[in-house]
């Protein structure tokens, strides 16, 4: 008796006939799925990289004012201040903590050109003076003083060819303001 | 070797005169250092045969690089004993100073890695003075008894020393 074999064969061959038919349609939906998913994937990759340079640490040192004072001690010149005013600028929305300051300075020696950090100059008691560390909120100024003595002895008598100021945070990344040109007071 | 009460908790730290004829950059960062309150430094150990070697990378106040060069088995009471107290002053001067004609200017202190940077120590100084001992002719037994004399020698020595 051939009755369930003859069953089988009218269902199986409607399936081999339309599977092929079948095969393209989930093809072309899978190419469509996946061009739709790279475009996602692409927007999703620039939203990432817009938030982490949002996020990623970032200070701009505006130099309002510097000047450039006469260190004397009885009378007798032994340097100078170097006092500049900053507003210095998170132009991130993440906090940054600044924990020092400091002035690089460039002067020549007997066999070239030397470099050295000189240390801030710590005056609690004159207003606006920058005091470390500092927190920077997302998108916030700071405004202050910063000052730093450079005695002749400091530069073995060498007269400072560039003042650097260098601004490092907890992370010890460093923005700096080169060249500071600073006026007589 | 110097004590101060202010500086390291008394320990004895050893002095290096570094000839710095041709680094300037040391030269000027010892002599900055005097007029900054602090600074940072990276030092690292390196052992070669018969010499160990003390990388440092000053940043700031100065910023330069340098290699001290410690022969074994000659200098191995001073290699043991900037182990011991991880610190070490270095003066500038010319071959002849001494810490008598240099010991006005200060100096540069760093502070530098200890014995558990340096594995195998005294292995490299033991192994160092045998070779010397056994090219003028003393039998291995014999070099080997006396690189570990010596050794003893100056490290109960620096062990003994008190600190200021």
């Amino acid at each position: 008796m051939n009755t369930p074999v003859r069953a089988l064969e009218e269902p199986l061959a409607t399936v081999v006939q339309i599977a092929p038919l079948l095969s393209v349609v989930v093809a072309v939906v899978a190419v469509l799925v996946a061009f739709g998913s790279r475009r996602t994937a692409k927007k999703s990759y620039e939203l990432a990289k817009h938030v982490q340079e949002n996020t990623n640490p970032n200070l701009s040192i505006h130099l309002v004012k510097a000047r450039r004072i006469p260190l004397e001690v009885s009378g007798v010149s032994v340097g100078y201040t170097l006092r500049v005013q900053v507003q210095v600028t998170n132009l991130s929305t993440a906090s940054i903590w600044l924990r020092r300051a400091a002035l690089w300075i460039d002067y020549p020696l007997a066999d070239g050109p030397g470099r050295s950090e000189v240390s801030m100059r710590i005056v609690p008691e004159e207003a606006d003076t920058l005091a470390f560390p500092v927190e920077l909120k997302g998108h916030q100024v700071l405004d202050g003083w910063l000052a730093f003595d450079i005695t002749k002895t400091r530069t073995n008598g060498a007269a400072v060819d560039r003042h650097t100021l260098s601004l490092i945070d907890t992370h010890n990344t460093q923005w700096q303001y080169d060249d500071i040109r600073a006026g007589a007071a | 070797m110097i004590s101060e009460v202010r500086a390291g908790a008394g320990r004895p730290e050893p002095i290096l005169i570094v000839d710095s004829a041709h680094l300037p950059q040391v030269k000027e960062a010892v002599r900055v250092a005097e007029h900054e309150p602090d600074g940072d430094v990276t030092a690292a150990w390196g052992v070669t045969k018969r010499t160990v070697m003390l990388h440092v990378i000053l940043d700031r106040p100065v910023q330069t690089e340098f290699w001290i060069r410690f022969s074994l088995p000659k200098h191995g009471a001073t290699v043991q004993a900037a182990l011991n107290a991880r610190v070490v002053r270095i003066l500038v001067g010319k071959p002849g100073d001494t810490v008598r004609s240099t010991m006005s200017e200060g100096g540069l202190r760093i502070e530098i890695p200890g014995a558990d940077y340096m594995p195998h120590w005294p292995a490299p100084f033991l192994t160092a003075f045998m070779e010397h001992r056994r090219e003028a002719g003393v039998s291995t037994m014999q070099a080997r008894r006396e690189a570990d004399n010596a050794y003893r020698t100056f490290a109960e020595t620096l062990d003994s020393i008190p600190r200021a």
